[in-house]
């Protein structure tokens, strides 16, 4: 087989790792530079793209052509995101049910973006080992619904990559850390990254990594903290200078990454200075570990009242619901894993020790472990390993809509992919020749609440009674998390019926 | 193949959650796609599809409340989930007090957001307990008693013990929607979030 590379396509920055066959062991690929981190941000420039480092240099001089965190936006709808557009300096408007970013007068699709960042950890992969690089086994968080996962697959597409598996990101990591740092049991890992969260529960046993359960948010991370304290910087600065810099996408992309940078410094020291020139004043503040952290527990802030929960304790939810799926108790677990740069966070240390009782691992760099775990299940993949087995479970339950709007639930959540579910189908009226079929994914009890995934018809059925068509259709979720549907075989339709 | 065959069981209840699970990483090892990349498409798509009969197998037998679910559709010759395998319904001991739980709902879900007060919360908080000692009464019931009464039906019984199973699973139902409707107004879990889905 070909080689296959990890792929971590993060949001905010992205990484490629293989595993090395003489020692077995997984490596991250540094570029040029030495690098390992691609910030994860493409900028459109009148003289072309730019990807990473050269893209991030451009954030304050072009913000409006320069994307960041565009994975928040990989397969959503306007409706899902439009609360936090208006925190971006760049246009996003929807698009048959998806979105698009607006870059001047050309209109770019989320994949599209992503595929342009992909492309640039091929080609470094590709310098490195000196052949063409075609496959990769690309991560995703673990609660990304069907559409994100499909979005994820298309990036690859376009970049020209064969994405042999979509894997999650933390399972991804319990898979590097198992190859050297875990005692088999019960493992909790705990992922948190710039725009993301998961919780997955997995049982280690006998090379077996079987995720009982997963649970997160695909709407929570290090951006969050970031846009708590620019807001709260914001306010200091009006009170301060008198000057309102919100309307202002230079100053408040140059606001965004002193706070960003100002909270990575607070996780090593207690306390920082911002100094930032601007217009005609300077704007100076001391903030302290205290403050940051204070900020970031209360969030309550009105223009965020979809955060209702204190940011780091939301984070506690998912945790014990993916405890309740599993059956187990948090003193149940025997490690704990920490993933994802935001778990560099002081108080989201201590929050997720409180809550499980012990003390968490991250003897891996927690920037590096998913694309780590990336490369070993490419490399199960590929053959090289044959003693470990990833058994993942899809993270919503999928349903299709009945009478009355209802969810009737086909795969719980938390079921091991690959799967499927058979269902059969009728017409209620004499000689309807077409059945309309819903199919939803996740947690809520109307259709209405839940991602719409497809509707689909089945047409091509004789005119006969009503109920008398029998249509089987066959649900099959991959190892990938992607939804297939089949429909089989019939009484009563001439030949096989059509989905569209 | 039913769930039972896929791992060569007979069709009882009595099952060894840790035998279960050797077999079914055992299973898993032979015929995970992921040991099977390079294979010919047809072979891969076959590969699959066993993967997803193991895994699907494995889900509703594991836990000894959704083997029962299963069985009973398997019996009652529905392969599929066409239509509610369970109709909820109360436990006629508890219809009073199920009355006034869904009266005191009622209230909180008219009122403001956070309008519940201390009194009613507690008074909620008290019922959710006893709903959920009911709850685990049941549960037991169907893991005990009533699947040692399958395991040991003659074929004449069996219709007997199948309705048993169906008894008792429409009062779990109700019982669970009662207790996450509660819940969700005492604001312990997302609203419209079903928790019941671990199976």
């Amino acid at each position: 087989m070909s080689r296959i590379v990890g792929i971590d396509l993060g949001t905010t920055n992205s990484l490629v790792a293989y595993v090395d066959e003489k020692t077995g062991l997984p490596r991250v690929i540094p570029d040029r530079d030495g690098q390992v981190l691609l910030p994860s941000i493409v900028s459109f420039t009148s003289e072309g793209v730019l990807v990473g480092a050269a893209a991030k240099r451009q954030l304050v001089r072009r913000p409006e052509a320069t994307v960041y965190s565009v994975k928040r936006l990989m397969g959503r709808g306007y409706d899902d995101v439009k609360e936090e557009l208006p925190y971006l300096p760049f246009t996003v408007v929807p698009s048959e049910g998806i979105v698009k970013i607006q870059m001047g007068s050309r209109e770019v699709t989320p994949p599209e973006v992503s595929a342009i960042v992909l492309k640039s950890l091929k080609e470094r992969a590709e310098a490195h080992f000196g052949e063409p690089i075609e496959k990769a086994v690309v991560t995703v968080p673990a609660y990304f619904n069907d559409s994100q996962r499909q979005a994820t697959k298309d990036a690859g597409r376009i970049a020209g990559l064969d994405v042999v598996r979509i894997v999650n990101e933390p399972t991804a990591a319990s898979l590097a850390y198992g190859l050297q740092r875990i005692r088999e049991g019960l493992v909790a890992v705990y992922d948190l990254g710039g725009g993301t969260f998961d919780i997955s529960i997995l049982r280690v046993k006998d090379g077996i990594f079987e995720v009982l359960a997963t649970n997160g948010n695909t709407h929570l991370g290090g951006d969050d903290f970031d846009r708590a304290v620019v807001l709260w910087l914001l306010e200091d600065v009006r009170s301060k200078h008198g000057v309102d810099l919100a309307r202002d996408p230079e100053a408040m992309q140059e606001l965004r990454l002193a706070a960003e940078a100002a909270k990575i410094r607070l996780s090593a020291d207690e306390r920082t200075a911002l100094t930032i020139p601007f217009e005609g004043f300077t704007y100076h503040r001391d903030i302290t570990r205290g403050e940051l952290e204070r900020l970031i527990e209360k969030l309550v802030d009105s223009t965020l009242t979809r955060l209702i929960e204190k940011l780091v304790d939301s984070t506690l939810t998912p945790c014990r619901m993916a405890l309740a799926d599993a059956g187990l108790a948090p003193s149940d677990v025997d490690e704990v894993v920490l993933v994802g740069g935001s778990t560099r966070v002081p108080l989201v240390r201590r929050r997720v020790q409180e809550l499980f009782g012990k003390t968490a691992h991250s003897q891996l760099n927690p920037d590096e472990v998913v694309a780590l775990g990336a490369a070993v299940q490419a490399y199960i993949l590929a053959g090289g390993i044959t003693d470990m087995l990833l058994l993942d479970v899809t993270p919503l339950s999928l349903g299709i809509e009945t009478l009355g709007g209802i969810v009737s639930v086909l795969i719980p959540r938390n079921t091991t992919i690959p799967t499927n579910a058979r269902e059969m189908f009728t017409t209620s009226v004499d000689g309807q020749r077409v059945v309309d079929m819903h199919v939803v994914q996740g947690e809520r009890e109307l259709a209405k609440d839940c991602r719409s995934l497809a509707r689909f018809e089945l047409s091509g059925i004789d005119p006969m009674p009503a109920g008398m068509p029998k249509i089987e259709v066959v649900f099959l979720i991959d190892a990938n998390g992607i939804l297939n549907v089949t429909p089989r075989r019939s009484s009563g339709a001439r030949r096989p019926p059509r989905s569209r | 193949m039913d769930h039972f065959e896929v791992f060569g069981l007979p069709r009882r209840l009595a099952i060894d959650a840790a035998e279960l699970q050797r077999k079914f990483y055992e299973l898993s090892r032979r015929g995970h796609p992921d040991y099977h990349q390079g294979a010919p498409p047809e072979r891969q798509a076959e590969i699959l599809e066993a993967s997803a009969r193991l895994n699907a197998a494995y889900h509703a037998l594991r836990d000894p409340i959704a083997r029962i679910e299963y069985l009973v559709r398997l019996e009652e010759g529905r392969e599929t989930r066409e239509g509610a395998t369970v109709k909820p319904k109360a436990p006629p001991e508890l219809l009073q007090e199920m009355f006034e739980i869904q009266e005191a709902l009622q209230e909180a879900q008219s009122g403001q957001p956070d309008g519940l007060d201390a009194g009613a919360r507690e008074t909620l908080g008290a019922q959710r307990e006893r709903l959920r000692a009911r709850h685990e009464q049941e549960e037991s019931r169907l893991r005990g008693p009533l699947s040692q009464a399958w395991d040991a039906a003659g074929p004449a019984e069996r219709a007997g013990a199948l309705t048993a199973f169906k008894e008792s699973l429409a009062v779990r139902a109700y019982l669970r929607t009662v207790i996450d409707d509660i819940d969700h107004a005492l604001g312990a879990s997302p609203e419209g979030y079903v928790s019941h889905r671990r199976h």
